[in-house]
């Protein structure tokens, strides 16, 4: 009734005072006519059963939290259902097709190098790197390694090595101090080649053929030349390898 | 043409003079306040206030109902129906308001609802009323009788009349509260009950002397 019917002009018409009071007397006639109609005897208790019927869900839900939660996982486990089943039928949905393969990356830019940066280090070519040098220099490892292994096989016949001192430069070393140099290397399990320094003064006291100072440098010559000293058996302990060698 | 919703019922002049239909005596004031305040104490565990709100507007509902067409057994449904929603709605109540008028409000959108969904079992033909105004045949049979001359006028009216004389003239409701649930302005409720009771005089027989 919210649209406005056209009405006549005579409908507008504000009505005077005999026609108000007659339209008065219809209104109360129209009223005593149009009495309101009794209830059936029994639509209190219809309507108290239907009120126990009915769901008050919108109060319920309004007022209780645990009513809530209960109505998100019925709604939810409602819902699990159909969806449960598309995903079975159409298993697209969850598990989309994996497609293996390999997509190839290409390799990162080279970084850019600075004008005054160093060289790179040039590596020598093989031929280089594994020559006599290298060759010279496993050999003496090697016997460093078996110097080693016969002193902690000797057990307690092996010699402890004797106070350090501490050598600054090689060129000030006597003989005995190289020889507790070689029984620290050994005890130590120090057994790289020897440095080029070291070597220097061996050869020069050896050079020097004093026979004390050439049995205490037979160690270290075996360890540079594998040979066995001809002065003597040299300074050694049981099993030893440079008296056999 | 949609029911319009139902919100926490405050009218626009509901302090107003009550009432001021041509003809209409206004309704006894006593109790009315109590009245108003029946989903109040209802809300706050008075059990005997529903019964009372039934016992109230239960027989003004049946008739509203009736009036505007409906079987009495659909009449009855309809009335049950309202006061199951009033129940459900209690939250949302506000008494701002005449209690009946939002009552009537509900009732009227079921009515709608209804109306849209199925054609009400007794039809009122409104081409009929429109081309003659004249009583019908079941009319002058019973012009003897005023009364049943005034409601078979009034199921003759156009159904906005009806609906207009049910609410302003039959249920009482001031102009403002029958505005506001009709959506027209309070002027347009005056002069259409005007019309509506010319229109219903026109459809009496004449009286005898």
């Amino acid at each position: 009734m919210t649209d406005r019917p056209h009405l006549p002009e005579e409908a507008e018409a504000v009505p005077d005072a005999a026609e108000r009071a007659e339209l008065e007397r219809l209104a109360d006639e129209l009223r005593a006519a149009c009495r309101d109609p009794e209830l059936a005897p029994d639509f209190r208790e219809r309507l108290a059963l239907r009120l126990r019927r009915a769901p008050m869900w919108r109060r319920t839900l309004r007022r209780s939290v645990t009513a809530r939660l209960a109505a998100s996982v019925l709604v939810l486990l409602l819902a699990a259902g159909p969806i449960a089943a598309v995903a079975l039928f159409w298993p697209e949905l969850v598990a989309p097709r994996v497609l293996l393969g390999f997509e190839p990356t290409p390799p990162p830019p080279a970084p850019a190098r600075p004008a005054d940066a160093p060289p790179p280090p040039v590596v020598p070519p093989p031929d280089e790197r594994f020559g006599p040098e290298w060759e010279t220099a496993l050999l003496r490892a090697n016997r460093m390694a078996r110097a080693a292994r016969s002193w902690r096989q000797a057990g307690a016949a092996a010699p402890l090595p004797g106070h350090a001192v501490v050598v600054a430069d090689w060129d000030l070393a006597d003989a005995e101090a190289l020889w507790n140099e070689f029984v620290r290397r050994c005890a130590t399990g120090q057994t790289d080649a020897p440095e080029p320094e070291l070597v220097a003064r061996v050869r020069a006291l050896a050079a020097e053929a004093d026979p004390e100072a050439m049995e205490a440098l037979a160690p270290w010559l075996w360890v540079l030349d594998g040979q066995p000293t001809t002065v003597g058996p040299g300074r050694a302990w049981p099993g030893a390898p440079w008296p056999a060698d | 043409m949609n029911p319009p919703p139902e919100p926490p019922f405050s009218p626009v002049d509901s302090g107003s003079e009550p009432d001021p239909i041509p003809g209409s005596r206004p309704e006894s004031p006593s109790g009315s306040a109590e009245r108003e305040d029946l989903l109040l104490r209802y809300r706050a565990g008075d059990e005997a206030a529903f019964e009372e709100l039934v016992e109230w507007m239960g027989p003004r509902l049946l008739g509203y109902f009736l009036r505007q067409g409906a079987s009495p057994s659909v009449a009855d449904d309809l009335v049950q129906r309202v006061f199951v929603r009033v129940l459900q709605n209690l939250d949302r109540y506000r008494p701002q308001g005449r209690l009946d008028a939002w009552l009537l409000r509900i009732a009227r959108n079921l009515w709608i609802d209804r109306t849209r969904r199925k054609r009400p079992l007794l039809r009122f033909d409104e081409d009929l009323d429109a081309e003659d105004p004249r009583p019908g045949p079941d009319a002058m049979a019973v012009a003897a009788d005023r009364a049943a001359a005034l409601r078979d006028a009034l199921r003759r009216l156009d159904p906005a009349s009806r609906e207009l004389l049910e609410l302003a003239v039959l249920q009482r409701l001031p102009y403002g509260e029958v505005a506001r649930l009709l959506g027209v302005p309070v002027g347009t409720v005056k002069s259409r009950v005007h019309y509506a009771l010319r229109r219903l005089r026109s459809l009496l027989p004449p009286e005898s002397p």
